[in-house]
């Protein structure tokens, strides 16, 4: 419990950091799903048609917005603390009595924090451009974890 | 209690090099204290090993009695710290890197907004508050860090060299700051090359060189083990060739000055006369160098010790 203050500090810095740096952190995944849902979605997916009654876009909104999630919550905590080190804050942390587990929750933390504020970005992105609100509502809560995309971006990570 | 207490520290760094020899070093508690050494001499090598950014090779430091190994939380808390250079985030306002410090060491966030007006106040940089850092002065970059160290109020302020490349205004309110900051009872620790420094502000010295302490006393007692002063005369009359008078030892600079040592028994009074007898006029007289810094040049140079006085 006496960790809590550290944790919340390190946390809330981490999603300071990306909320002020978003034009580098939320407004590259938008645009790189948003043409890639617009050319393979739109245009190629068009084409496709359904397989056993699932349509291409059923098949592809969630796996997007998975792997967004999953490589912008490793990209944050490695370019986050990459740059502490590199300018040297890290040392902040060091003097002070926080345990390490305690810096690596808060930064974990953090990437949590940005790879579902990315996912929440890329699914809204998904509604725009598909305008199928209830389905993707339906795969995001429901069975994004059942997605083969997802089992196939699991084992890739 | 000692504030610090060291006991046969030696730092060998990974590519070999023998930074730290085995050192030796006590500070009171409420004590200001000096650590001198040239460039390279091992003070911030000393410095990190204290604040837990390096680790020793072998030897024990503790913290008003909280052993680093043992009890680093406890040791930690007590401490704080003003690196040689600047280590806070540079895209961060000056009151977000005080809030983050102060979070690190679990400071509820109420305390530490009292704090950080009290210590921005303080140091003349509450209008600059809200002001990213990398946009600050030098000197206000100094601060901000002097301030950063105070905010989870350590018993022990360790700083490395802060006065380095700041100008005598700035320098001379940052003394008084550290001034008001130790009788306030905080423990102070000051590595500096300004000998005025030392010698104005700290109770007790040490000098490091070469990674050895080769000088540990109060700055009293250094000071009293100066028997030779320095002086420069500029005279009234060119002269061709200097003076001589027995004991003392005199130069010609140039035809209208000398520079003179005299030593304590001797004494001015002895001299002027001898100066008088000869005929030469004197038309004012300064203090060569400063007297700790003669010292400090003996010590480094003799390097006779080779260990702990
Ligand atoms: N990371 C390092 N690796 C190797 N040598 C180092 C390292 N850091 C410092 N040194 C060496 O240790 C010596 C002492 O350095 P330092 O403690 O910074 O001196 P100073 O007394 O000027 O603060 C220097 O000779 C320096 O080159
Ligand atoms: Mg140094």
């Amino acid at each position: 419990m006496s960790y809590w203050i550290p944790f919340k500090t390190i946390l809330v810095k981490e999603i300071y950091r990306f909320v002020r740096i978003w034009p580098q952190t939320l407004l590259p995944p938008a645009i790189t799903t948003a043409l890639y849902f617009l050319i393979f979605g739109k245009l190629i997916g068009s084409r496709i048609g359904t397989i056993n009654g699932a349509s291409y876009m059923d098949y592809i909104v969630p796996g997007v917005i998975l792997m967004s999630v999953i490589s912008h919550s490793y990209a944050n905590v490695v370019s986050s603390f990459y740059s502490t080190k590199f300018q040297r804050h890290i040392e902040e942390l060091l003097v002070a009595p926080v345990p390490n587990w305690v810096i690596l929750s808060g930064y974990v933390f953090g990437g949590i924090m940005r790879g579902l504020l990315v996912g929440l970005v890329v699914a809204v992105i998904a509604m725009i451009v598909f305008r199928d609100y209830h389905s993707i509502a339906k795969h995001c809560l429901g069975n994004c974890a059942h997605d083969r995309n997802v089992v196939f971006i699991s084992r890739f990570y | 209690m000692n504030a610090l207490s060291i006991r046969n520290l030696r730092k060998t760094y990974a590519n070999g090099f023998e930074a730290l020899k085995g050192i030796n070093l006590d500070v009171e508690a409420g004590d200001f204290f000096a650590l001198l050494g040239p460039n390279g001499a091992g003070k911030s090598t000393a410095i990190s090993i204290i604040s837990s950014l390096t680790n020793q090779t072998s030897g024990t430091v503790s913290i008003f009695g909280h052993d680093l190994k043992k009890q680093r939380n406890q040791a930690k808390t007590c401490l704080g710290l003003v690196p040689q250079e600047v280590n806070f985030n540079q895209f961060d306002t000056v009151m977000a890197i005080l809030l983050n410090q102060a979070g690190y060491y679990g400071t509820p966030k109420k305390l530490a907004l009292e704090r950080a007006e009290y210590y921005l106040k303080h140091m003349d940089l509450w209008d600059k508050r809200h002001t990213v850092s990398r946009r600050l002065s030098g000197g206000m970059k100094r601060r901000v860090m002097i301030a950063r160290a105070m905010i989870h109020a350590p018993k022990l302020l360790i700083l490395d060299e802060p006065t380095a490349g700041v100008d005598i205004e700035i320098r001379r309110s940052m003394w008084k700051m550290m001034q008001e900051v130790n009788q306030q009872g905080t423990t102070i620790i000051l590595t500096t090359h300004y000998l005025e420094e030392a010698e104005s502000l700290c109770r007790n010295i040490a000098i490091i060189d070469q990674g050895l302490i080769v000088e540990h006393s109060s700055m009293a007692d250094l000071l009293a083990r100066l028997h030779i002063d320095h002086f420069v005369l500029d005279l009234q009359h060119p002269l061709t060739v200097a003076p001589t008078i027995a004991g003392c030892h005199i130069d010609l600079t140039d035809s209208k000055t000398l520079s003179v040592s005299v030593p304590k028994e001797i004494g001015l009074n002895h001299l002027f006369s001898e100066l008088t007898q000869q005929n030469i006029q004197v038309a004012s007289l300064k203090n060569r160098t400063n007297r700790l810094e003669q010292l400090f040049m003996d010590l480094v140079e003799a390097k006779t010790t080779g260990g702990q006085p």
